[in-house]
This record gives structure tokens, sequence and C-alpha cells, in this order.
């Protein structure tokens, strides 16, 4: 290759890789991003969505990210908190959703209904307190059961 | 302007950018198989949780599972061609294509993998260097053109041949440069005040509030990093220096050793404050473009080339 090709290449590159800068930083792009993350400021206070077993005893359980469809913790995140801004029928069909992965699962065989949920949070006082905590305000988005075939 | 082509053109031998050949495809072979599993279950998710991202905006719908199935297994059979340096010039472009294609999938199901980027775009460069004139698998046995014969040959054609510098220059710069946008994006969302060292704490805070919340595992250190302003202010600082400084690392050996010794505590930092893995960076391959890599990539493939060589040893003289 010559220097020229070489030269127009690098340039080239080099000016793609960087293209993320003249864009708005919330216009996030993969593989080229603008990486909002961590970087945008945030209060303390959040709302958070998050999704719960519900066992016959009324007692709530904690649902590992798989069962919400993903191993991946952020993107079940994500998909929680879009389906709980796309209003009801979204939020119905997620909650049936996890409800069909927890009646197949096993180690789950107490929780009866699935519920998700939305509440603020302090995250600075979560993590002080030893990650506990209880949320204010929290709003109960959708219900549902747990359908198991009789054997 | 004659100084900075002297700098960008500076030779180096084929043999370091076969050595990043041979480390980037070998993580992005690894990295590929092993989110194979998380790539195919999302195609088990309805439709309407498909955001796309990237080139996947030519999709109105999600692709049938075993079309997902099938591009990100061929990603990876052509990804291992690339690290071998095999069929190079056909293997690379489109084994660059089909990792952006699976990352991108991977990514517009409502989260963007920030983990994934720099890796796709060495890849993407990989495929534009001639990263395959040294250490390429079957290359002996074919006998093309050794490396430094293609050098003349460009020179006889009236050309000022390249050489390899700049490739590996090329591949260290686009490391710099998404560092440089990752702190460009802190001063443009946060101004000076993130360096206050209460947006980190947050940051901190809520990423580690998410995983609670969704029965993930939460980041060892985050409560004693919370609980210390002090601390949150010097790794502020210490972040936004480590990502604006990135480019003075192309500078010379000794600043890009003591850079990558910051970033690359910045990345374990983030573990222990997160539980965010940047794997690459961690692994330590999104640095070597910054040194001497093939010194790096030889020691760890020589337990393999003794093995082979004990292979074929025995193999050619089976009376020992």
């Amino acid at each position: 290759m010559s220097r020229l090709a070489a030269a127009i290449l690098s340039i080239g590159l080099v000016a793609i890789v960087l293209e993320p800068v003249v864009r708005s930083p919330d216009n996030d792009g993969f593989p080229l991003s603008t990486f909002p993350m961590f970087a945008a400021p945030r209060p303390s206070l959040v709302a958070v969505s998050y999704a719960r077993g519900v066992t016959g005893e009324g007692q709530r359980r904690e649902l590992t990210p798989a069962l919400l469809g993903t191993r991946e913790v952020m993107q079940a995140f994500a998909m929680l908190q879009r389906a709980v801004d796309a209003g009801p029928a979204a939020r119905q069909a997620l909650c049936q959703a996890i409800a069909a992965r927890v009646a197949a699962a096993g180690g789950y065989r107490d929780v009866v209904a699935v519920v998700l949920l939305a509440g603020w949070h302090d995250a600075v006082d979560y993590v002080v307190g030893g990650m506990r905590g209880a949320a204010t305000g929290e709003v109960t988005h959708a219900r549902c059961d747990v359908m198991r075939s009789a054997r | 302007m004659t100084r900075l082509a002297r700098w960008w053109f500076a030779p180096a031998p084929p043999e370091r950018l076969a050595a990043l050949r041979i480390a980037i495809g070998a993580f992005a072979v690894a990295w590929s198989a092993a989110s194979l599993g998380e790539v195919v279950a999302l195609t088990r998710l309805p439709a309407a949780q498909l955001v796309p991202v990237g080139v996947v905006r030519v999709l109105g719908a999600p692709l049938p599972g075993v079309v997902v199935a099938a591009i990100a297994v061929t990603t990876i059979a052509l990804l291992l061609a690339v690290t071998a340096g095999a069929w190079f010039r056909v293997a690379a472009p489109l084994a660059a294509l089909g990792l952006l294609w699976t990352t991108s999938y991977r990514s517009s199901w409502g989260m963007v993998f920030h983990t994934e980027n720099l890796l796709v775009l060495h890849v993407i460069a990989l495929a534009f260097l001639p990263a395959a004139d040294a250490w390429c698998l079957g290359r002996t046995a074919r006998a093309p053109k050794p490396a430094q014969d293609r050098v003349l040959d460009s020179a006889r054609a009236g050309a000022q041949p390249a050489g390899y510098g700049w490739a590996i220059k090329l591949l260290a710069a686009i490391t710099c440069a998404t560092y440089v946008l990752a702190g460009i994006a802190k001063l443009r969302l946060a101004g000076l005040h993130w360096l206050a060292g209460d947006q980190l704490r947050n940051q901190i805070a809520i990423d580690n509030l998410r995983k609670a919340l969704l029965g993930s595992a939460t980041a060892p250190l985050a409560r004693s990093m919370i609980m210390h302003p002090g601390a949150l202010v010097a790794l502020s600082l210490a972040t936004l220096a480590i990502e604006l400084g990135a480019p003075f690392a192309m500078l010379g050996r000794r600043i890009a050793r003591v850079w990558l010794c910051g970033a690359w505590g910045f990345h374990l930092g983030v573990v222990l404050a997160m539980n965010v893995w940047f794997l690459y960076p961690l692994a330590g391959v999104a640095f070597l473009p910054l040194i001497d890599a093939e010194s790096v990539v030889a020691r760890m493939v020589a337990p393999v080339r003794r093995w082979r060589q004990r292979l074929v040893h025995g193999r050619a003289d089976p009376g020992r």
C-alpha cells in the first residue's frame, strides 16, 4: 500500500471514529458511540422498575434477569422500563412472559404470581445501607398468575 | 507536515501488526463464542422489544432465530480465519461485517453494549490493513512473497511504501479516540461539575441499585467508595485525565506504559465500583497497539508452538 492510500485510509477511519463528537451526546449509536453512560448528571433519587415473584403466602421473591428474558442485567432493566413506559398492554405482555419462564424454571415452585413494580429509591442511601431499603411511592404496574400444567 | 508523516509512517515489523491481528482476532472469537447463547436467546424476545441501532436499523422486525444463529456462527468461523491469517483479504471484511451485524443486533434490544464498541472498531480497521503479511497459517506451504518484498514492489511501482507502522498507529489512535470521546461526553453532559465527585457517586449508586433490585451481583467496593467523598473526587479527576489524556499515549513507549497502567486501573475500578466488565481492555488486548505486541503475543503462543513442534517432530521421527 502506498503512503498516500494509507494516509487517506488513516484520516478517514479516525474521522469516522470521532464522528460522534459532532452528534448530540444523547444520540448514542453502535459502534460509533457518544459514550453517554456514566456521563449524564443524575440525581440520587430515582424511579426504578423491577419484577418480583409472589409466593402463596404473599411473600416477595427476587427474580433473576434471565427470567426477564436476558442474562444481561442492564438489558433486563431497559426491557422492564420500556414495557412500563409503553402502557398497560406492554406491561401485561411482559408480566406474562416472565410468569411463563418462572413456571418453567426450577427453584421457583413457591411463586404463584409475578408483579411488575416501580418505586422511588435514594440510590446512595440504598448502597450505604448495605443494598437494602424500601421503595417509596411503590406502584404495581401489572400482576399475573404463574400457570403450571398439572402433572 | 513531514515530521508528522515521518512519525506516522515510522517503520515497524510486519510481525507486530500480525500479532495484533492474532490477539484481536482471538479475543473476537472468544467473545463471540461466549455471547452466542445470549444472542440466540434474544430471538425469543417479543418483537416489540426490538430497538434497532446502527446497521440493524435496516430491519423492521426481528430476524428468525436460525438466521441470527447462522450469521453468528459464520462470523466466528470467519474470525478464526482472520486470527490464523488464512484467506485474509476475503475473510477479514466478511468477519468485520459479521461482527458488526451480530454485536449491533445484540445492542438492539433496549441497551447498547458499550463494552463491544472498541473491539468491533478494531476488527473493522484490521480488514483494511496489511495484517496478514506475517505469522499466517499455511503461508510457508504456499510460499508467497515475504512482507519485505511486498514493500519493495510498492517502491518499484513508484509509490512510497507505507510499511506497517502506520497501521499499528491507526489501531492505537482508534483505542485513544474512544477514550477521548468518553471524556468529551462527560464534559458536554455534566461540564466540570463532573469533577465534584457527586456525579460519580450517583452513577455508582444507581448502577448498583438497579443490579440489586434486579437480582444481580453488586460491586464489592461500591459502598466503601460512596462513603468516601474525597476518594470520589480523586477518582473523577483520574477518570477524566485518563480519558482526555489518551492521545498522549501515542507519543512514546514510556508514556504509553504509564497511560495504559492508568487506563487498566480505571477499568479495574469500574469492576470494583459497578461490577461492569470491559473485558477487551481488562484483558489488555485494547492496549496492545500501544506496545510491542509481537513480543507479548509470541510469549503467549510459545507453548502452542512448542506443542505443535513436538507433535510434528514426533510424527516425523516415530523412532524417538
